[in-house]
C-alpha cells in the first residue's frame, strides 16, 4: 500500500507570513481548486516549499512565481469571482453561498476584503452584492470571536452557551450595549481577520438587515456560532416566525441566561470529502497517464506495469456494456500487449498468470468472443493447477470457467467444471460460508436448471440465498441480487405464484439498501414485468417496465443497451394488450439501439430480431418474420454453435413460420432437428423440447398420422407434468387431445 | 454531556481497523456501474460511523479538560511529540488537539485549528486527484466548544515504511521508491505543484529534488497485502 501522510503543506502558501505570525505558510495556501485550474490552463507550477526554510534552494524562483501567481488570483481570479457573484445576486437575490462561488474558482474566504473592495468601488449598482459580502465578514469574525470564548471558558454547557447568548444579544439585539458592539467590536474583529476597515454606513446597512426577509443574515449566524435555537432549527431558510422570536428575545432578554436558556450547541464534523464517480474518459485518461510515466520510470517490461494494465483492459470492459466500439482498438492493443510482449518477456508467477488470464477472458466474454475466453480460461486453470488443487486462484478460475462454458451452451461440461470448483472454493476457504462458494452455487444451479435438472437446481438457489443472507445479512444488495434469481427460476419453470414473493422481497431489499433509484432494482423490475405479462396483469407490467425503462435512460442515457432490454419488455406489454403498433415501435428502437452500440453480429441483435419475426409472425404479416427468423438462426448458429438452446428456439420458430407458410417438410425436418439437439444438449427433459414435440405431433396429425403424432404428444406430456402446474393450459391441452376430447390443433407456438 | 447527542462507541467500534477498512474499499475493483455505486455506499457508512466514533471520543476528550487530570478518562499516550499538545489513540483510531502550544501562530489557536483544517482539505484534493493505487488515511476534525480535535485512523506505518520526505523537520530526506516519486510526480501534475530541490540540514546535507512539500511523508508498506 502507498500512503501520503502529513498532508498539511500539501498546497503552496500565498504569502510568507506576517510578523505575528510568522508560520503563515502553514495556514495561508492556495485553494485545490485554484491549483488544479493552474494545470489545465498550463501555467507555471508552483513549489509548495516556496517562503519556507525547505526551500531555501533556489528560494528566489520559486519564490517569485509563487508571488506571481498571488498576483494572479488578486487581479485576474477574485474579479472573475466577483462577476459570478454579481450573476448569482442578479438571478437569486441572496439566496446564494458566497464560499461555494468563491471556492469553485479556487478564492480563498479570507480574500473577502478583495472582493468587498471590488463591489464598493461599483458604486450603488452593487450595493447588495457589497451588503452581502459584508455580512458574511461579520458573521465569519463573530464567529471566530465566539469560539476563541468557547475554547478558553472551562465548565458546564450553560457556561458556553452564556457566552453565546451574550455574543447573539450584543450582534441582533439593540440598545447601548450592541450599538457599543457594533461600533468598536465589529469594525476592529473584521479588520483582525480580513485586514479591511468597513465603512460606518456599510455596518449600519449589515446591521440593519439581519432580520430582513430579504437578506436577513441572522439565522445562518446562529448555524454558523454551532448553536441551535431550542425551539427548533433557525437555518438561513428558517421560517420568518422563528426568526421573530429570536429577535424578540434578543432585544428582550436582559440577562442572557434567559436566551441561554433556549439555545442548544451543536457539534461539527468536517471530512474527507469522497471522490465523486469518474467518466469513463477520465479514468482512462488517469490510467494512460499513469502507465506512460510508469513506463518511464520503469521500463516497458516492469511487472509493476501489469496493474495499469490491467485496470485499463477491466475499464475497456466496463465501457464496452455501453460502447463497445469506442474502445475495441484500445482493448486489443492492451491484449495484444499484454499477450505478445508482457507474458513473454516478465515470466510472471503462476498467480499472476491466473489473474491476467482470467482479466483477459473476463473482457472476451463481454464481446461475446466466447471461444477466445474459453481459451484464456484454459490457460488460467492450467496456471491455477501449477500453484496446487487446493489453491482459491484454481477454484475462481474453475468458477469462471464454468460459468463461461454454461454462456457457450455447454451446460454438461459446465456442471462437471462447477463441480470441480466448488469443493475447490470450500477448501481454499475452510468453509462453505463465503461469497465465491455461493456465487459458484448460484451458477451451478442456473446450469442445471439450463439442463432441466429443476429438482437439483431448487436446492442450490435457495443455499447460495441463504449463504448470502448468514455472510452477508438479509438486507445485504447481493442478498436482493440472489432473491431476484431464485424468483426468476421459480418463474421461469412455471411457479410464478412462488416467483412473485421473491421478486417482491428483491424489490424491497434493493430499495431499503440501495434506494428506490439505484440500478439494481431495473433488472427486478423488468422481470416483475415479464411476469406480470404472462399473467395477463398488463397495467401492473406497464407501470413496473415504464419505471425500469426511466431507471435505465436516467443512469445510461437513451441510447444504452440495456434500455434496450426494458423496451424489449414494454414490448411485449404493447403485444399482450393488442397495441402492435406501439409493441412494434419499441422492438425496432430496441434494435436500433443495439445495432449501434454492440453491432448486427451480436447475440443480444439476434435476440431481438427474433421476438421482432415473433411479433410479425402472430400479426400474420409471415413474409417479413421469415428473413428475420432466418437471421437470427444464422447469427446464433455463428455466436453459440449450432446445438445451442437458444438457436434451438428459433429455429424452431423458424419451423412453425415455415409450417404456416406451407412448407411442411422443411418444417418437420426442422422439428426433428430440434428434438435432436435437444438431445444433443442434455435437454430432452426440458420444456422448449417439449414445445419441439408437440409441433411435431401437431404437424404430423394434421397430415392425418394420429399414429405417429402421440408418442410426440406423449413425449411433451411427460416433460411438462412434472414441471408444471396440473392446471397449466399446455398440460390440460395435451391431455384432452391425448383423450380424444379436443380438436387437433394446428402448429403454433413460438417459443 | 453535549446535550442532544448520545453517540455511544461500542467495542465493535475500538476493534474496526477504520484504515484497513478504508482502503479496501478504494481498492474494490468495479466491473459495473452496480459495483461503483455499492462501492461508494460503503465507503460514505464507513465515513459516517468513524465519524461518530470520533465524535463520541472528542466529546469526552473535550469534556475532561473541565476536571482535574487525575480524573481523566482518556489518558494522553508518551511518546508521540508535544507539538500541538497531548495526543491520544482510542481504539485504532489516533486524536489531537488543534492547538498552538508552540507559538508558531502567535499563541492563536484560531490558526492552529486553520492549519490542521488544511490538512482535511489537502487529504480530500488527494483522494479527488485520483492517482491510482495511492492513498491517504481516514481523517475528520471535530468542532465543539471552541475546540478542534483531529481524528485520524492509525495506518500501518512506521520509519522503516518511509520512502518519500521527512518525519524530522529536514534532518534526513528520504527518496527510496521510484514507485512513489512517480506517484507524487502525477498528483503535483495535477495540482500544479513544482519540482524543486531540498538539501539534508544534517549528515551528509544531500540535495534531492521533490515534486510535494519536504514533510509530507509518503509510506510504502505491504503489511495489508497492497502495493
Amino acid at each position: 500500500m502507498n500512503s501520503m501522510l502529513d498532508l498539511g503543506r500539501l498546497l503552496p502558501p500565498y504569502t510568507p507570513g506576517t510578523k505575528t505570525a510568522p508560520y503563515g505558510f502553514l495556514y495561508l495556501q492556495f485553494r485545490p481548486e485554484y491549483m488544479r485550474q493552474r494545470a489545465v490552463d498550463k501555467a507555471p507550477p508552483l513549489s509548495s516549499d516556496a517562503y519556507t526554510n525547505w526551500g531555501r534552494l533556489d528560494a528566489a524562483r520559486h519564490n517569485g512565481v509563487v508571488h506571481e501567481a498571488y498576483e494572479h488570483l488578486l487581479q485576474s481570479t477574485v474579479p472573475a469571482a466577483f462577476a459570478d457573484i454579481q450573476t448569482a445576486v442578479a438571478a437569486n437575490g441572496d439566496k446564494i453561498s458566497l464560499s461555494a462561488i468563491l471556492h469553485k474558482r479556487g478564492v480563498n474566504m479570507r480574500l473577502l476584503g478583495a472582493v468587498l473592495h471590488l463591489a464598493l468601488a461599483g458604486g450603488d449598482a452593487n450595493q447588495p452584492v457589497a451588503d452581502l459580502v459584508a455580512a458574511e465578514m461579520v458573521v465569519r469574525a463573530v464567529k471566530q470571536r465566539f469560539r476563541d470564548h468557547c475554547r478558553h471558558t472551562v465548565g458546564a454547557d450553560s457556561l458556553f452557551l452564556h457566552h453565546g447568548a451574550a455574543l447573539l444579544q450584543a450582534v441582533l439585539g439593540t440598545g447601548p450595549v450592541a450599538d457599543q458592539f457594533w461600533l468598536k467590536d465589529v469594525p476592529a474583529l473584521v479588520s483582525n481577520k480580513y485586514h479591511c476597515q468597513l465603512s460606518a454606513d456599510v455596518l449600519q446597512r449589515v446591521r440593519a438587515m439581519r432580520f430582513d426577509n430579504k437578506t436577513g443574515w441572522a439565522g445562518r449566524l446562529m448555524s454558523s456560532l454551532d448553536l441551535r435555537w431550542l425551539d427548533g432549527v433557525v437555518a438561513a431558510a428558517a421560517a420568518d416566525v422563528q426568526l421573530q422570536n429570536l429577535r424578540q428575545a434578543c432585544d428582550g432578554a436582559h440577562d442572557a441566561a434567559v436566551l441561554a436558556s433556549r439555545l442548544q450547541l451543536v457539534p461539527r464534523i468536517q471530512t474527507v470529502e469522497l471522490p465523486t464517480f469518474t467518466t469513463l474518459q477520465e479514468a482512462e485518461q488517469d490510467l494512460t497517464t499513469e502507465l506512460a510515466i510508469r513506463e518511464a520510470a520503469l521500463g516497458k517490461f516492469n511487472p509493476q506495469l501489469l496493474t495499469t494494465l490491467l485496470a485499463l483492459l477491466q475499464l475497456y470492459k466496463t465501457w464496452t456494456q455501453s460502447d463497445p466500439k469506442a474502445t475495441e482498438a484500445a482493448a486489443q492493443g492492451i491484449m495484444s500487449r499484454l499477450l505478445e510482449f508482457m507474458l513473454p518477456h516478465l515470466h510472471p508467477t503462476p498467480q499472476d498468470r491466473v489473474v491476467v488470464y482470467r482479466s483477459l477472458a473476463d473482457y472476451c466474454e463481454v464481446r461475446a468472443r466466447y471461444a477466445d475466453a474459453a481459451q484464456f480460461l484454459t490457460k488460467a486453470v492450467e496456471a491455477g493447477e501449477e500453484i496446487g488443487a487446493k489453491s482459491l486462484a484454481l477454484a475462481l478460475a474453475l468458477k469462471q470457467l464454468g460459468n463461461l462454458l454454461r454462456m457457450q451452451g455447454k451446460y454438461r461440461e459446465a456442471e462437471v467444471v462447477l463441480l470441480r470448483a466448488l469443493p475447490a472454493i470450500k477448501d481454499a476457504a475452510g468453509t462453505e460460508e463465503n461469497e465465491n462458494y455461493a456465487s459458484a452455487v448460484a451458477h451451478l444451479a442456473l446450469v442445471q436448471h439450463d439442463l432441466g435438472k429443476i429438482q437439483e437446481a431448487e436446492p442450490n438457489y435457495l443455499r447460495s440465498l441463504a449463504i448470502r443472507e448468514k455472510v452477508l445479512g438479509p438486507e445485504n444488495p447481493s442478498v436482493g441480487i440472489m432473491l431476484n434469481s431464485v424468483a426468476a427460476f421459480y418463474d421461469g419453470t412455471g411457479r410464478a405464484v412462488k416467483a412473485e414473493p421473491y421478486y417482491r422481497r428483491a424489490i424491497e431489499v434493493l430499495e431499503r439498501s440501495l434506494g428506490p433509484d439505484h440500478l439494481s432494482l431495473a433488472r427486478p423490475l423488468n422481470n416483475v414485468a415479464l411476469l406480470y405479462v404472462t399473467q395477463q396483469r398488463f397495467d401492473e407490467a406497464e407501470a413496473l417496465g415504464l419505471r425500469s425503462l426511466a431507471m435505465r435512460e436516467k443512469l445510461f442515457g437513451k441510447d444504452h443497451p440495456d434500455v434496450a432490454t426494458a423496451l424489449t419488455t414494454l414490448a411485449a406489454v404493447y403485444k399482450g394488450t393488442d397495441r402492435w403498433d406501439k409493441a412494434e415501435e419499441a422492438l425496432k428502437r430496441a434494435i436500433v439501439i443495439t445495432e449501434a452500440k454492440l453491432g448486427n453480429d451480436h447475440p443480444s441483435y439476434a435476440r431481438l430480431i427474433n421476438n421482432l419475426a415473433n411479433l410479425h409472425y402472430q400479426q400474420g404479416d409471415l413474409d417479413k418474420a421469415e428473413p428475420l427468423y432466418r437471421r437470427s438462426l444464422e447469427l446464433r448458429e455463428q455466436a453459440l454453435g449450432p446445438n445451442h438452446a437458444v438457436t434451438t428456439s428459433t429455429r424452431h420458430n423458424l419451423g412453425a413460420l415455415l409450417h404456416s407458410l406451407g412448407k411442411g417438410d422443411e418444417a418437420r425436418a426442422i422439428f426433428e432437428r430440434c428434438i435432436a439437439a435437444y438431445g444433443q444438449a442434455n435437454m430432452a427433459e426440458t420444456l422448449e423440447c417439449a414445445n419441439s414435440h408437440e409441433a411435431l405431433g401437431s404437424y404430423l396429425a394434421s397430415l392425418g398420422d394420429e399414429k405417429a403424432a402421440e408418442p410426440h404428444f406423449r413425449a411433451a406430456l411427460a416433460i411438462r407434468v412434472p414441471r408444471l402446474p396440473a392446471g397449466h393450459p399446455s398440460v390440460v391441452s395435451l391431455k384432452e387431445r391425448l383423450d380424444g376430447s379436443s380438436a387437433p390443433r394446428s402448429v403454433g407456438g413460438i417459443i | 454531556m453535549l446535550r442532544g447527542f448520545d453517540a455511544q462507541v461500542t467495542d465493535d467500534d475500538l476493534q474496526t481497523d477504520w484504515n484497513e477498512r478504508f482502503q479496501a474499499l478504494f481498492e474494490s475493483p468495479y466491473l459495473t456501474p452496480f459495483d461503483q455505486q455499492e462501492s461508494m455506499r460503503l465507503l460514505l457508512e464507513l465515513q459516517a460511523r468513524f465519524n461518530r466514533f470520533a465524535l463520541a471520543v472528542a466529546t469526552v476528550l473535550v469534556q475532561q479538560l473541565s476536571v482535574d487530570r487525575s480524573k481523566w478518562v482518556i489518558l494522553p499516550v508518551a511518546g508521540l511529540g508535544v507539538m500541538g499538545g497531548e495526543k491520544f489513540v482510542v481504539g485504532k483510531v489516533f486524536f489531537k488537539f488543534a492547538r498552538d502550544d508552540k507559538g508558531l501562530f502567535g499563541h492563536n489557536d484560531g490558526l492552529a485549528q486553520k492549519a490542521a483544517l488544511n490538512e482535511i482539505r489537502a487529504a480530500t484534493a488527494l483522494i479527488q486527484c485520483r492517482v491510482q493505487h495511492l492513498h491517504t488515511t481516514l481523517t475528520s476534525a471535530i468542532r465543539l466548544h471552541g475546540h478542534c480535535v483531529i481524528a485520524t485512523a492509525l495506518a500501518p506505518i512506521n520509519n522503516s515504511t518511509l520512502v518519500l520526505g521527512s518525519d524530522n523537520a529536514g534532518r534526513v530526506l528520504h527518496d527510496s521508491s521510484s514507485v512513489m516519486a512517480e506517484m507524487a510526480s502525477r498528483l503535483a501534475a495535477k495540482l500544479n505543484l513544482a519540482k524543486h530541490r531540498l538539501q539534508e540540514t544534517e549528515g551528509t546535507h544531500t540535495i534531492v529534488e521533490y515534486h510535494l512539500a519536504g514533510d509530507v511523508e509518503g509510506h510504502s508498506s505491504n503489511k495489508d497485502g497492497r502495493f
